[in-house]
């Protein structure tokens, strides 16, 4: 309660019981916390003019990662100030070391520093005003106030590394890359054989097939290789997340994506991510750092959400991607999943799916107690998988306590 | 933290001692019992017990002015009242704000100044005990009327304030800063 109103109440019900009794001493008892209150509203801060400064140790940093926040704050005003000044940590940043609350006497032209330190989950912070309560030299009289202390926090998500994917989409484009194209050319891999052309190089020249026909020349020709198209789709649909223990089976979606994303960039292909779910969130497909670091902050920012109309994985608008390319989804797979993705490999489009099983992650938070419904969702769970690789579609089955870049390696290794 | 036991001690004393000197054994048990419940408090670091204890102890020491103690001793004990209500204030302060830039500096201002205005209570007050005057009806009426506007400005202002805690005035702030 506000200390100024409690010792008024205190002294003008003294005095008016001093009164209503015409008891002088009882009148006098009233002087004490009159004089107190009067102290308090002659030393009370006048108008405060404070000045912040953040500084953020990184303005982009890996998830968990800590971040030191430094906020400077200046007295511009011509009185002293005793205040306490706090800083609003934003809900997904866990304070690590120091507090984000500063009590401090600010001489006329004076600076503090708060210091503190926080580390989080992915997603873009932002810091807005400090709350400051400046207050007489008692404490009594308080006056509240903000100051503007802008700070903007990107946290991406955890990037795995992968070892190189083997893919092998239906069209490449016209730049030289790693991924084998299908055609014969200048390469590594043995493709074919074919005559001999002006300008061939001479080490080309197949010995063998040549001394088989006399007067003929053939040379090797190799498999080109080429960047591709490569369009990444992550399942963002809050039925296909599972939760337990405070961890949620989409992370692992996004990680996964992170890590294809950063792999097939690594590798000079053309790669755009395709957020399914809450909204259609469309990076557009692009080269080199700069378009990891946009799908990175894309996926930073990516939410699962429940949208009627984006219920069904049939309505990827997979027009987004170029025809015949190669599509990768990463989701943990609905049973209704299956004719959108069969529909995919109708189209042309090679799809590789990373799916997070969401039957081993649930089961490791329900234990035995859920043997048979697991049981019944491991059979669900093969049986959809077994359709998709039927169709041409190639999964990853990844159970999410084992690395991703272990089963990668097992599923996807260059097939060269 | 010792400090704020010694006054709240003193405040006990102060008034336990007027009201047994008075002939008042039983009632002289009242501050003990608040001032030991105050010290628990404080000890145990509980916020309320500080402002359920300062009109319990302003209202011994009413009670002890009706108790024919000396208004003197009743007026010692309401300011060292008042002085660990405002000490203990600043200690929960300090303690809850995490950090304390200069707490030394801190501390001393607040005491030197907790000290002048506790004298000039003690000395105006003690003052006022001994100054007399008659007034007719008239008088006090026009003594009591600002008195009586101001007990009214400061329940509106009460209940201001206690609206404004109703509507939950956090959310209120974290919606002004977020605009």
């Amino acid at each position: 309660m506000n200390r100024v109103i409690v010792l008024s109440a205190l002294a003008l019900g003294l005095a008016i019981l001093g009164m209503a009794t015409l008891n002088g001493a009882v009148i006098a008892l009233a002087i004490a916390p009159a004089i107190f209150v009067g102290a308090a509203l002659l030393d009370a801060p006048g108008e405060l003019r404070l000045r912040a400064e953040r500084v953020l140790s990184a303005e982009r940093a890996g998830a968990g990662a800590p971040v030191t926040v430094r906020v400077t704050v200046s007295n511009d005003s011509a009185q002293e100030v005793q205040a306490l000044i706090e800083d609003h940590v934003p809900g997904m940043l866990k304070l690590v070391e120091g507090q984000p609350a500063l009590l401090v006497r600010l001489a006329p032209g004076a600076t503090a520093t708060l210091e503190y330190t926080i580390q989080g989950s992915r997603g873009f912070h932002h810091f807005n005003r400090l709350h400051v309560t400046a207050t007489d030299r008692l404490g009594i009289v308080q006056l509240r106030t903000s100051v503007a202390a802008p700070g903007k926090l990107l946290i991406v998500p955890e990037v795995m590394r992968l070892a190189r994917l083997g893919i092998r989409p239906r069209r490449t484009r016209v730049y030289s890359g790693t991924i084998p194209a299908r055609q014969g050319g200048p390469g590594v891999e043995f493709f074919g054989v074919r005559d001999y052309q002006p300008g061939d190089p001479v080490r080309w020249i197949n010995e063998r097939a040549s001394a088989r026909f006399p007067g003929s020349l053939y040379v090797n020709e190799f498999e080109q290789e080429r960047v591709a198209d490569i369009g990444i789709i992550l399942d963002a649909r809050r039925s296909s997340d599972v939760q337990g223990d405070g961890q949620t089976l989409f992370e692992y979606g996004v990680q996964a994506a992170a890590a294809f994303a950063d792999a097939l960039i690594g590798q000079g292909n053309r790669v755009g991510l395709l957020i399914y779910g809450n909204a259609i969130e469309w990076t557009f497909p692009g080269y080199g750092k700069m378009q990891r670091e946009k799908l990175l902050r894309a996926l930073a920012r990516a939410r699962t959400g429940d949208r009627a109309a984006l219920a069904s994985l049939g309505d990827v608008p997979t027009r987004l991607f170029p025809a015949r390319s190669q599509i990768v989804l990463v989701s943990p797979l609905q049973p209704g999943d299956a004719p959108a993705i069969i529909g995919m490999r109708a189209h042309g489009y090679d799809v590789l799916i990373v799916s997070p099983d969401p039957v081993a992650f649930e089961m490791a938070h329900l234990g035995a107690m859920a043997s048979l419904a697991t049981r019944i969702a491991r059979v669900e769970r093969n049986s959809l998988l077994r359709r998709l690789r039927h169709a041409g579609a190639r999964v990853v089955d990844w159970q999410v306590d084992v690395s991703l870049a272990q089963v990668c390696h097992a599923a996807l290794a260059d097939r060269r | 933290m010792r400090l704020v036991i010694g006054l709240i001690v003193l405040t006990a004393a102060i008034l336990a001692l007027g009201l047994f000197i008075a002939g008042h054994a039983l009632v002289a048990l009242a501050p003990v019992a608040l001032g030991g419940a105050w010290i628990a408090g404080t000890l145990y670091r509980r916020r309320d017990v500080g402002a359920l204890a300062l009109p319990g102890l302003a209202a011994i020491a009413v009670i002890a002015v009706f108790a024919s103690v000396s208004p003197l001793i009743a007026l010692a004990g309401l300011v060292a009242t008042l002085a660990a209500w405002n000490l203990h204030d600043m200690e929960q302060r300090i303690s809850l704000a995490g950090a304390v830039a200069g707490e030394a500096v801190l501390r001393r201002v607040h005491r030197m100044r907790l000290l002048i205005v506790a004298a000039l209570s003690l000395g105006i007050g003690s003052l006022a005990t001994t100054l007399r005057f008659d007034t007719g009806a008239i008088g006090a009426l026009l003594i009591a009327l600002p008195a009586i506007l101001g007990l009214s400005r400061v329940t509106a202002a009460l209940r201001r304030a206690m609206q404004r805690r109703a509507n939950n005035e956090p959310a209120a702030f974290q919606e002004k800063i977020r605009q």
